[in-house]
């Protein structure tokens, strides 16, 4: 019990000392290490925000970029037709939320092996859709905004956002919704046998899911000041989000970190070192993540020092 | 909109889906096998329009000696990694194991697609062409023409394997119930590997053609799976005609759009499809045509 009250005394102590580092540390850091950093928050959150759908409910969503880049495009357009950040950045949260709430009923007619087809067929239609209505989104030439250097408001954008889509997990961790889902997860048709209702929870945990990632869309054109559908909806974009998830280990909140950690520090590795060879690396990784489902690296190490306890 | 217009693109319908059939058949069998979905199954459909490009381009040579050539090497490597799938205990797959396999193929797809891309970074396209042909007041390219009964051959050949040979019969039964022709003594692995050689096969075939009317680039291989699930929706599981019958409406479906909209819609149109096929008839996919 001493021990237990011990542990959670460090682990608030370690929170607070690395939330109070994170909110400190743009204003000693250069611009790069700012971008960086901006850049992690944002695959945190997609990362997080991607666990809550698959980690908890089971649902493979690989169209997790729709909401990324239409909350990032419909932030675009807004700020260039003269609405400040702040109006933009609702409009594209109102954007991701609707589009969330116009697919959630059709798509949760689906089992969870062709939800994620369907999901896949959503992504690819959106990033044909970005090249196909270049009126609107400017084509393969991409949707350019003049936001001038905003990295560090924009880090004090995404600090918020990684924190919420902490809390969100953790929350769901332990939450009835938490255990409803993960319940879902497991076998579905148990629990509407049980007198459960599983579509609310499944749609609730979908329009949460899909909030994060358009309003961290929004940010992200924002600070970059351009989005391309590439950037927007392509291949790199489409997966990272599961990757991210599934090599860290999905279904709870430190697994998403633990990839994106990985994952943005291997991202910034291959755009720097070998760009022509970043789609090659992400196949592997898929097949890498693919084969090790569903534990990610995390039960791999747990299941190390199990083995190596036992042989002592 | 005058009658030729219509007929024209009638025929254009025809081969593409044609074509589409021929490449989608593959990954029907082997759902029906393995019950895999292959989602790699359309980055062979683009490796096999890839390679015939990367060997006409120096040598000049015949499209359909080239198809005689890689139709083989294209088997063995869709057997081995039947192969490599089975060992690693993929096949009939659980809900948990069916993840697993979505993000294993998806990752082989961009693989495919990464490693194209650094050898040819833009859209390709091979100039063969085979005089015209004036058929009553309709003038159809002979290249077309060929390419077409090429398609109806491939059909009927597939048709006569599935119900006249020992192979293609236990691979039938496979589809009907694995389990059943398991204790009839059929060795369903090894079914499962050789569909897996022959859709491959297939994949590239139908590569082969659509490089030859159309131009290709590193990144349809997703998109070509994707339109092969659409069509095995709509046609059924483990039947030819069917196949061909779910491709050719595809295939209408986007020539004509493309023809109104423009030639760009034609994925979007494809994806809209799928998607509306898949709400639709959640329930039915992949229903056995027996």
């Amino acid at each position: 019990m001493k021990t237990n009250s011990v542990r959670t005394i460090s682990v608030w102590i370690v929170a607070i000392a690395a939330f109070v580092s994170l909110v400190l540390s743009p204003f000693f850091l250069g611009r790069y290490a700012t971008l960086f950093l901006n850049n992690f928050m944002v695959f945190l959150v997609l990362s997080l925000s991607f666990n809550i759908i698959y980690g908890y409910a089971g649902f493979l969503n690989l169209g997790h970029v729709v909401f990324y880049g239409v909350g990032g495009y419909v932030f675009g357009i807004s700020y260039n037709l003269g609405a400040g950040a702040i109006l933009s950045l609702g409009l594209s949260l109102l954007a991701g939320l609707t589009l969330a709430v116009f697919l959630a009923l059709p798509l949760f007619r689906l089992r969870s092996g062709y939800f994620a087809i369907a999901t896949l067929a959503l992504a690819i239609l959106f990033h044909r859709l970005a090249y196909n209505l270049d009126w609107l989104t400017g084509g393969f030439q991409g949707l350019i905004i003049r936001s001038g250097d905003v990295a560090l408001a924009s880090y004090f954008l995404l600090l918020p956002l990684v924190v919420a889509a902490l809390a969100t997990n953790y929350l769901l961790d332990r939450s009835g919704l938490g255990l409803t889902l993960r319940a879902i997860r497991s076998d579905e048709e148990v629990v509407s046998t049980l007198g459960i209702n599983t579509l609310k929870p499944k749609i609730l945990s979908f329009l949460i899911s899909a909030s994060f990632p358009s309003v961290c869309g929004a940010v992200s054109i924002f600070y970059n000041g351009y989005f391309t559908p590439e950037s927007a909806f392509g291949t790199t974009t489409m997966f990272l989000p599961p990757i991210m998830t599934l090599i860290g280990g999905a279904g709870n909140p430190i697994g998403p970190v633990a990839g994106a950690l990985i994952m943005s520090f291997t991202s910034e590795y291959l755009a720097i070192n070998l760009p022509s060879f970043s789609n090659v690396v992400l196949g592997l990784l898929l097949i890498l993540v693919g084969t090790i489902f569903p534990g990610g690296i995390l039960s791999a190490i747990k299941l190390a020092k199990f083995e190596w306890r036992n042989r002592r | 909109m005058s009658f030729h217009q219509n007929a024209e693109l009638l025929v254009a319908s025809l081969l593409t889906g044609g074509i589409y059939a021929v490449g989608a058949f593959g990954l029907s069998i082997v759902y029906g096998t393995a019950k895999i979905l292959n989602l790699a199954h359309g980055s062979f459909i683009m490796l096999g329009a890839l390679i015939t490009y990367l060997l006409f381009i120096p040598t000049g040579q015949d499209p359909l000696v080239i198809g005689v050539v890689i139709t083989p090497i294209f088997f063995i490597v869709g057997y081995f990694l039947g192969k490599s799938l089975a060992i690693s205990g993929m096949m009939m797959p659980s809900q948990q194991t069916m993840h697993s396999i979505i993000l294993v193929t998806l990752g082989i797809a961009v693989l495919a697609e990464g490693v194209s891309h650094t050898f040819i970074p833009r859209e390709f396209s091979v100039s063969y062409y085979l005089p015209t042909i004036q058929l009553a007041t309709i003038s159809v390219s002979g290249l077309r023409l060929t390419l077409l009964v090429l398609v109806a051959l491939l059909t009927i050949m597939l048709e006569l394997f599935l119900k006249r040979t020992f192979i293609g019969k236990a691979t039938r039964a496979v589809v009907d119930d694995r389990e059943a022709a398991q204790l009839m003594g059929v060795d369903v692995d090894k079914i499962s590997m050789i569909t897996f050689g022959l859709g491959t096969a297939l994949a590239a075939l139908s590569g082969l053609f659509l490089i030859l009317i159309t131009v290709v680039s590193s990144n349809v291989g997703i998109p070509l799976t994707l339109r092969a699930v659409t069509i095995v929706i709509l046609g059924g599981m483990g039947s030819v005609s069917g196949t061909l019958a779910g491709a050719v409406l595809l295939g209408l479906g986007e020539t004509f759009s493309g023809f109104y909209l423009g030639s760009v819609w034609s994925a979007t149109i494809a994806m809209i499809i799928l998607i509306a096929v898949l709400v639709a008839r959640p329930q039915g996919l992949f229903r056995t045509n027996r």
